[in-house]
């Protein structure tokens, strides 16, 4: 009997490490053959390139405003001061640096280097990561609010409400996001800033805040279909108790029934934030330099696409994955109390 | 302080359902009523129009000369003075047992932190929950969250006190503590309407039993009156069924 049971255990922890085998050789064939095919077709990976694109270092030149003659060279510490004497007067200009490349007595015109330095600069994958990051937490936060607020008038007995955010609901989830950005920019951001420039207003919307409000509006119906849910699911009684002790509806949605909705909705709330991001991505056909926008700008000059879409797709997943981690700590958090 | 004159209830869900049948009565203060009757008999629905949770179709309630009916009563101020606890507690699960008590305090009341905190602990001290006061509803007992409901309705300072049933829900050996907890409050005076099964509260507690059929009052009167001799056939025969 015993041994029988330790028999199909050790079956059972065999055929476990088998499958686990074959599961990290069909990964490494995957690698491999990818690696075979490029080099088929003589494609070079060069890894080393990628990183100048996060972080660089750029030689910054101090250059020289008059025409005139070097009439000083100082240095002090780690800076070097350069005294340009010319007809209309004396100018001096300093470097962080000890490399001064010219000399006492030197002729000089405008536009001449005078010192270099080098600097650390954020690289454009950065910048577009960053653009990335921004666009979906502003998009976030007004998802939640507009979808909160669509939630409520949806299950609200107002007419006007409801059939508002019915309206709402269904033409954003029925056309695609793509024709939804491209509505907000070319047609209400023409019109918005037509009409602003028209009042004599002078300034212009720029473009990330009509992809920002795209974004959120999208997101922002399927938030109010869960929230609707979440609250639905919620027992009638705690309605009834908190109305019983003389709350009004906003007290009574703002203490007891939001709360518990929201804390019920947290996973598929998750899910919508990480498709959220995703779709930012979109953002590139109206001229927001996000991450797949940057990725491809970068494509186009370097000419390394393997290594760079790569690398994009890393950095959306440790955006996702990072979300889902904090998401899963909070549900943890709030499952503990 | 309760008149209740004439109201009736009809629901629709999916046939019509006659749940009050023009129904007067009046509760003095100080006065605890006990209602009782079989299941679908209308009680349930009576307590819940005392405190506007049901809306009747016709009648008038006024508590304390107030026409609760009247759309331009301010029902919120109406229902800080009307306490009620349900047959499935209700209690907030995401709030420990102290916050259930100070929240309406201090949202609806707009009492002080302090003097919200001071008040939830002396209820919760007269239900015997004092020392559960910063645990969460789950990790309580069904018979100690419904004293806890006890205490979040009476740390409003209602008049009046309504019970929806409130030991059906309970373990047998649980309903004793909620309904000491009840006696001492009619003891002290307390205007209560309670809607129950238990005869031997009704009994003990009640200043007046009535007991409805079919959405209305078929017959009223002390428990002496009420548990020796009823004067109708179907109450005869009620508490044949039950007793």
């Amino acid at each position: 009997m015993n041994s029988a049971l330790s028999l199909r255990k050790s079956r059972q922890k065999r055929s476990y490490f088998i499958w686990a085998t074959v599961f990290f050789l069909f990964l490494g064939a995957c690698i491999v053959g990818l690696y075979y095919a490029a080099a088929q077709i003589d494609y070079v990976w060069r890894w080393y390139r990628i990183p100048r694109y996060f972080y660089y270092q750029e030689e910054v030149e101090i250059k020289s405003g008059i025409d005139g003659e070097v009439a000083a060279v100082s240095f002090d510490g780690e800076n070097v001061a350069v005294t340009v004497a010319g007809d209309g007067g004396d100018e001096t200009y300093t470097a962080p640096t000890r490399n001064a490349v010219v000399s006492e007595g030197d002729m000089i015109f405008v536009g001449d280097t005078l010192a270099s330095y080098p600097q650390w600069r954020v690289g454009i994958l950065l910048l577009g990561l960053w653009i990335t990051i921004k666009v979906s937490i502003i998009a976030i936060f007004f998802g939640i609010l507009i979808g909160i607020f669509a939630g409520l008038a949806r299950i609200s007995h107002n007419p006007a409400l409801k059939w508002s955010a019915v309206t709402y609901i269904e033409l954003i989830r029925g056309s695609p996001l793509l024709v939804q950005i491209f509505i907000w920019y070319f047609v209400l951001g023409t019109l918005v800033n037509t009409l602003l420039i028209k009042q004599g207003v002078g300034v212009t919307i720029p473009p990330l805040w009509f992809g920002v409000a795209a974004l959120a509006f999208f997101t922002g119906a399927y938030v109010a279909e869960m929230v609707r849910a979440g609250i639905q699911s919620i027992h009638r009684g705690q309605t009834e108790a908190a109305r019983s002790l003389g709350m009004n509806y906003v007290q009574t949605m703002v203490h007891i029934i939001l709360p518990q909705a929201m804390r019920r909705i947290m996973p598929p709330l998750a899910g919508q934030f990480i498709s959220l991001i995703k779709d930012s991505s979109l953002l590139g056909i109206i001229a927001i330099r996000e991450l797949t926008k940057a990725t491809r700008e970068v494509v186009t000059t370097s000419l390394q696409p393997f290594e760079l879409w790569f690398v994009c797709a890393l950095l959306y997943l440790i955006l996702t994955f990072s979300l889902s981690m904090w998401v899963q700590y909070l549900e943890r958090r709030t499952l503990a109390q | 302080m309760i008149d209740i004159r004439n109201i009736s209830k009809t629901f629709i869900v999916p046939h019509e359902v006659r749940a009050l049948v023009n129904v007067s009565n009046t509760v003095e203060a100080g006065e605890v009523v006990v209602v009782i009757g079989p299941s679908g008999s209308g009680k349930s629905t009576f307590i819940r129009c005392l405190n506007h949770l049901e809306v009747p179709d016709e009648g008038h309630i006024y508590i304390e000369g107030v026409d609760i009916l009247d759309p331009k009563t301010d029902i919120n101020m109406i229902r800080t003075e009307v306490g009620m606890v349900f047959q499935s507690f209700n209690l907030f699960p995401h709030k420990s047992v102290l916050e259930n008590v100070t929240l309406a305090q201090r949202v609806v009341r707009k009492r002080a932190k302090d003097a919200a905190h001071d008040r939830a602990m002396v209820l919760l001290e007269k239900v015997g929950i004092q020392d559960k006061a910063n645990v969460y509803p789950d990790q309580l007992s069904g018979g100690q969250q419904q004293r806890v409901a006890i205490a979040r309705a009476l740390a409003m300072d209602p008049k009046v006190m309504l019970f929806d049933e409130p030991t059906s829900a309970l373990d047998p050996e649980m309903i004793g503590e909620v309904l000491d907890v009840m006696k001492t409050m009619a003891k002290e005076g307390m205007t209560m309407v309670v809607v129950t099964h238990e005869m031997g509260f009704a009994r003990e507690v009640a200043d007046r039993v009535i007991f409805m059929d079919h959405g209305a009052i078929v017959e009223e009167g002390t428990p002496e009156h009420f548990f020796k001799n009823p004067n109708h056939d179907r109450t005869r025969l009620f508490l044949s069924q039950i007793l």
